[in-house]
C-alpha cells in the first residue's frame, strides 16, 4: 500500500509537468496580450511601438515562449507564482485571499449534497416504483436540467426582493464585523443560504439519482436475498448490507468532485458576489493575466491528480476485495 | 498625445453636457436640486451606495486602467485643474488657470497654499512632478496617461508652489492634457517599490473623502475628510459594491442595496418604468460622447473605394436601428465627433437609408451579380465578407443581423463572426480584417488625428481602417495647432464633412446612458462626462435621511 502510493506520487511530476506545459502554451497563444488588454483598457490609448515593446519587458513577454516557461518553471520550485499583471499583487495572496471562500461555500453545497443524496437514493431503490419514487425521480429530473443563473435570479427575487428574509450579495453585510460575535457569524450564515442552495441543487440530483441505481444494483444481488433468507430485520439488511454497498460508488464519486471544490462556480459566484476563485480565474483569462492564469490553473491540476490518487486509496479502504501492490 | 477614444464593445455607454437631457423622466428633478437653492438645505450625514460593474485594481491614480477606479478616485483625489459643469476649466489644486504664454509653449501653473494631503502633509509642486514622473517612467506601466504628454518637453518645478509646463510645439489638446494630471503623495509612494506599494490599496488622497477600507471583490468604502482644504463634503460616507450581474443589481436597487446603476435598455423601459420604480428613483438619461460604427478596411478589396462603403451605408438602417432597439433612445449621427460638441456640425445629415440607390452605385462600380448566383461579384470574387462582432454584446448582434438582412437583398453575403473581446480587439488593433463593429468613447477635446490620420495606420495608432486622405491629413494638423476657437471649429467641421463623404465608417449612432438615482439623493449635475466624471462629480451629493439614518442606507 504504501509502496503504491509512493509511485502513484512519483507518476504525479511527469503528469504534472506535462499539464503545465500544455496549459503554459495554450494560455500564452491565445490572441491578444496582457499589455494591449490591461493598458488600452480596451485599446483606449494609441502607443508608440517602443512604449509597447517597454511594456512587454516589465511583463518579461519578450523572451521566447520556452524561455519564459523555464522562467516559470523555476519560480514554481521555489513556490513563487510571480505577480498579478493586472494588479502586481503576488499571485499567492489573491489566490489565498478568495480560495477559502470558494472551498467554504462548496464543501458546505458537497456535504449537504452527500448527506441528502445517500438516504433519498435508498429510499428510493427500496421502493422502486413506488409514487414517492416517481415524485422524487421527476422532481430532480427538473430541478437537475434548471440552469443555475435563472434558478438564482429567481430566489434573489422571492426571498431577497419580495420576502426579504436573506441577504444576495456578498459574504456579510456592510459593518457586519460590529455586530458582535453572534452577529456576525449569523449575518455570515444567512448570506450563505442562497449561494449554497443554487451550487447544490444540480448535484443532489445527479448524486442521488447515481445512489439509486447503484442501490437497485445491490438490492438485487444474491447476498441480500441470502440476508433476508436468514430471517435478519429490514434494518439491520439496509445499512449492514446495501448502505455499506452503496458506498462503494459513491465513494469513487466522491472523488471526482474534490477537484470542483477549488475550482469554484464562474455564474454563482459572480451573480451573488461571492468573492472566490471562480469569478478570479474569469477576469484573469480574459484580460490574460497569465501568472494568476497559470497559478490556478496548477493548484487545480495538483487538486485533481491528488484526489484520484485519494479516491483510489479510499475505494481500497471501502471495499475490502481490492488492494494495491 | 491624448487618447482621444477608446473601443468600447458595442454596448451602452453614453454621454453628456445638458444635465437631465432628452429623457421622458428627467423632469422630474426637484426644483431643490437647481444649484442655487440647495446649498441652505443640504444635509450633513448620511450615505450612498454606488455599484461597481467589476472590481478595482488599484486605488493609485497613476496605475489605474478602468472607469471603475476613476469612479473611487475621484473622491479621493483632488486634480489641479478640472472641468465643470458647463466644461469651462477651473483650478482645483491650483490657485488660479493656467498662464499660458503668447506663442503657446510655456504653461505656468501656481498651487494653493493650504492643500495638503490626507495623512496632513502638504501638497506641493514636486508631488505634481513626481506623478508626471512615474506616468512616464519606463517601469510603471502607465499607457492610458502617457499619451497626453506626448507633446511635453518637461515640466519645470520653479518652487514649492510653481510648476511650468514646457511644450515641444503649440498644442491645442495641451489644456485638457493639463486636467489629467493628478497629483500623488510624493512621500507615500516615492517610497520602496512603486508598482507594488502597499498604498496602491490603502491610499493617501488629498479629496473630500478618504480612504476607510476595501474588501476585495465585496465593497470599497470612504468616508468623508473633515480637514478638507474645501468645501466639506455632506455625506459621511461613499460605499462601492461590486456587483457584475445587472439583474443583480437592479434587485439591490429595489432593497435599497444600492442607490444608482447604469440600466441595461430593457430595464429602463420594463422594470424601471412601474410607478413604484419611479416613486424612488429620478432616472436620467444623458449623451456623453460615445458613438457606435461600423468601420470598413479602406484596404479590403470591397471597401477600397468611398462609393461602395457609401452603398454600404446606405443599406444600413440606422433609422430603424433607434426606434426598434433603443425605442428613440439613441440619436443618429454622421460624424466622429462628440453630437452636444462645436465640433460636431449639425448641418451635416447622416446618409439616408437608401437600398435603391445602394444597388445603382454597386452596379455602376462594377459589383454586379455576373454569374447569376444572387451574388455580387467583381472579377471573379463574389462580395462576401466578413463582420466581425464582440460575443456576448446584444446590440451588436442586432446590428449586424439588420444589415446581414439588408445586405442579403441588395446581393451581398454578410458572415457574422463572433468573437470574444481579446481576440477582436487583436484583429482590430493589427488591421486584419474587412469589416467590424465597434464602438469609440472620446474625451472632451475633439482631435481625432489618432484615429484618422494616415500615419496613424496600424501597427502605429488608432487608424485601423486604413484611412488616408490628404486634405484630412493636413486639416488633423493644423486642429491640434490652432487655438482660436472660431477657426478650430472651422477646420473641424470640414473634416467632419470629408468623413461624412468618404465613409470610412458607417457611423451608426450615439447610445444616452441611463442611470436611475435615488430620490433620496439630491445635487445630482451632470458634467461633460456624465454626473461623476466632472468637477465636483457627486462628492457633493447629500441624502433626505441624514443624518442618523444609517439603517435605511444598507
Amino acid at each position: 500500500m504504501l509502496h503504491y502510493t509512493l509511485r502513484r506520487l512519483l507518476y504525479l511530476v511527469p503528469t504534472l509537468l506535462g499539464i503545465t506545459i500544455v496549459t503554459f502554451l495554450i494560455v500564452n497563444l491565445a490572441p491578444g496580450d496582457p499589455v494591449e488588454l490591461i493598458h488600452l483598457g480596451q485599446m483606449d490609448a494609441r502607443i508608440s511601438p517602443e512604449s509597447y515593446q517597454q511594456m512587454l519587458r516589465l511583463y518579461g513577454l519578450d523572451d521566447p515562449i520556452h524561455v519564459r516557461y523555464a522562467t516559470w518553471l523555476k519560480r514554481l520550485a521555489t513556490l513563487d507564482f510571480g505577480n498579478s499583471f493586472l494588479d502586481h499583487r503576488p499571485v499567492i495572496d489573491k489566490i489565498m485571499e478568495r480560495l477559502p471562500n470558494t472551498v467554504f461555500l462548496n464543501v458546505t453545497s458537497l456535504l449537504i449534497a452527500f448527506v441528502l443524496s445517500v438516504p433519498l437514493g435508498l429510499y428510493a431503490a427500496l421502493h422502486q416504483h413506488s409514487k414517492v419514487d416517481k415524485m422524487s425521480g421527476t422532481a430532480l429530473y427538473v430541478l437537475y436540467s434548471l440552469p443555475e443563473f435563472w434558478v438564482a435570479l429567481l430566489l434573489i427575487m422571492l426571498f431577497g426582493v419580495e420576502l426579504k428574509w436573506l441577504p444576495f450579495h456578498g459574504m456579510e453585510s456592510l459593518d457586519a464585523r460590529e455586530l458582535g460575535f453572534a452577529g456576525y457569524w449569523w449575518d455570515r450564515f444567512l448570506h450563505t443560504i442562497l449561494p449554497t442552495v443554487c451550487l447544490t441543487y444540480g448535484s443532489l440530483a445527479y448524486l442521488s439519482r447515481f445512489a439509486r441505481g447503484s442501490s437497485l444494483e445491490v438490492v438485487r444481488q444474491d447476498y441480500i436475498r441470502t440476508a433476508r433468507a436468514k430471517g435478519l430485520d429490514e434494518a439491520s439488511i439496509v445499512y449492514r448490507h446495501v448502505f455499506r454497498n452503496t458506498m462503494i460508488p459513491m465513494v469513487t464519486l466522491l472523488g471526482l468532485f474534490l477537484p470542483t471544490l477549488i475550482s469554484g462556480s464562474v455564474i454563482v459566484e459572480s451573480i451573488f458576489s461571492w468573492p472566490g476563485v471562480g469569478d478570479l480565474f474569469f477576469t484573469s483569462v480574459r484580460a490574460r493575466d497569465y501568472p494568476v492564469v497559470m497559478g490556478l490553473s496548477f493548484i487545480t491540476a495538483v487538486m485533481v491528480l491528488l484526489s484520484t490518487l485519494v479516491a483510489d486509496l479510499l475505494y481500497a479502504w471501502a471495499d475490502p476485495r481490492v488492494t494495491y501492490r | 498625445m491624448p487618447r482621444f477614444a477608446r473601443h468600447v464593445v458595442v454596448t451602452v455607454w453614453a454621454a453628456v453636457l445638458f444635465a437631465g437631457c432628452g429623457g421622458n423622466d428627467a423632469a422630474d428633478q426637484s426644483a431643490s436640486d437647481s444649484p442655487s437653492g440647495e446649498n441652505e438645505q443640504a444635509r450633513a450625514g448620511g450615505s450612498v451606495i454606488r455599484r461597481l460593474e467589476s472590481e478595482c485594481k488599484t486605488l493609485n491614480w497613476v496605475l489605474y486602467t478602468t472607469a471603475y477606479e476613476i469612479f473611487v478616485l475621484r473622491y479621493l483625489y483632488d486634480p489641479v485643474f478640472d472641468y465643470n459643469e458647463a466644461s469651462d476649466m477651473i483650478p482645483v489644486l491650483a490657485s488660479r488657470l493656467p498662464e499660458v504664454s503668447p506663442d503657446h509653449l510655456r504653461v505656468t501653473v501656481r498651487l494653493r497654499d493650504d492643500i495638503h494631503w490626507h495623512d496632513g502633509v502638504p501638497i506641493t509642486a514636486h508631488d505634481v512632478k513626481f506623478s508626471l514622473d512615474k506616468i512616464q517612467d519606463p517601469a510603471v506601466p502607465a499607457l492610458n496617461k502617457e499619451g497626453f504628454f506626448e507633446k511635453l518637453d518637461r515640466l519645470e518645478v520653479v518652487d514649492d508652489r510653481t510648476l511650468v509646463f514646457v511644450w515641444k510645439e503649440p498644442f491645442a489638446p495641451s489644456m485638457f492634457a493639463i486636467s489629467q494630471l493628478w497629483p500623488i503623495p510624493k512621500h507615500v509612494y516615492g517610497v520602496g517599490d512603486f508598482v507594488t506599494n502597499p498604498a496602491n490599496r490603502k491610499p493617501v488622497g488629498s479629496g473630500p473623502f478618504k480612504f476607510d477600507e476595501w474588501h476585495s471583490g465585496q465593497y470599497i468604502s470612504l468616508v468623508r475628510y473633515d480637514d478638507y482644504h474645501g468645501q466639506k463634503a455632506y455625506l459621511d460616507r461613499v460605499i462601492f459594491k461590486v456587483v457584475e450581474d445587472d439583474a443583480v443589481a437592479l434587485n439591490m436597487l429595489r432593497t435599497g442595496e444600492l442607490d444608482e446603476m447604469r440600466a441595461t435598455q430593457t430595464q429602463w423601459e420594463k422594470q424601471m418604468d412601474t410607478p413604484e420604480f419611479k416613486a424612488r428613483y429620478n432616472k436620467y438619461d444623458y449623451y456623453f460622447p460615445q458613438y457606435n460604427y461600423i468601420s470598413w478596411n479602406c484596404r479590403s478589396t470591397f471597401f477600397s473605394d468611398p462609393r461602395v462603403r457609401r452603398a454600404m451605408t446606405m443599406l444600413f438602417d440606422r433609422e430603424s436601428i433607434n426606434t426598434k432597439i433603443y425605442s428613440g433612445f439613441a440619436r443618429p449621427i454622421s460624424g466622429p465627433f462628440y453630437v452636444n460638441s462645436w465640433a460636431y456640425d449639425k448641418t451635416i445629415k447622416p446618409w439616408p437609408f437608401d437600398p435603391e440607390a445602394a444597388k445603382r452605385v454597386l452596379d455602376e462600380v462594377g459589383w454586379k451579380d455576373a454569374n447569376g448566383d444572387g451574388i455580387r461579384d467583381k472579377d471573379g470574387k463574389p462580395f462576401s465578407f466578413e463582420l466581425l462582432i464582440a460575443h456576448g454584446s446584444a446590440p451588436a448582434a442586432q446590428f449586424s443581423q439588420l444589415l446581414q438582412e439588408e445586405c442579403a437583398k441588395a446581393g451581398i453575403r454578410v458572415n457574422i463572426r463572433q468573437m470574444e473581446g481579446s481576440t477582436l480587439f487583436d484583429r482590430i488593433g493589427k488591421g486584419d480584417f474587412d469589416a467590424s463593429l465597434s464602438g469609440w468613447r472620446l474625451d472632451l477635446d475633439p482631435d481625432v488625428y489618432d484615429t484618422f490620420h494616415s500615419t496613424m495606420a496600424p501597427p502605429s495608432g488608432l487608424n485601423h481602417v486604413y484611412y488616408a486622405n490628404a486634405r484630412v491629413d493636413s486639416l488633423l494638423v493644423a486642429g491640434r495647432a490652432e487655438f482660436d476657437p472660431a477657426r478650430r471649429e472651422r477646420i473641424y467641421h470640414e473634416v467632419h464633412q470629408l468623413i461624412h463623404e468618404d465613409q470610412p465608417y458607417t457611423f451608426i449612432n450615439t447610445v444616452p446612458d441611463k442611470r436611475p438615482i435615488a430620490k433620496r439623493i439630491h445635487g445630482v449635475k451632470f458634467g461633460w462626462n456624465g454626473p461623476y466624471d466632472f468637477w465636483p462629480g457627486a462628492s457633493y451629493w447629500w441624502v433626505d435621511d441624514a443624518p442618523g439614518d444609517a439603517a435605511s442606507a444598507r
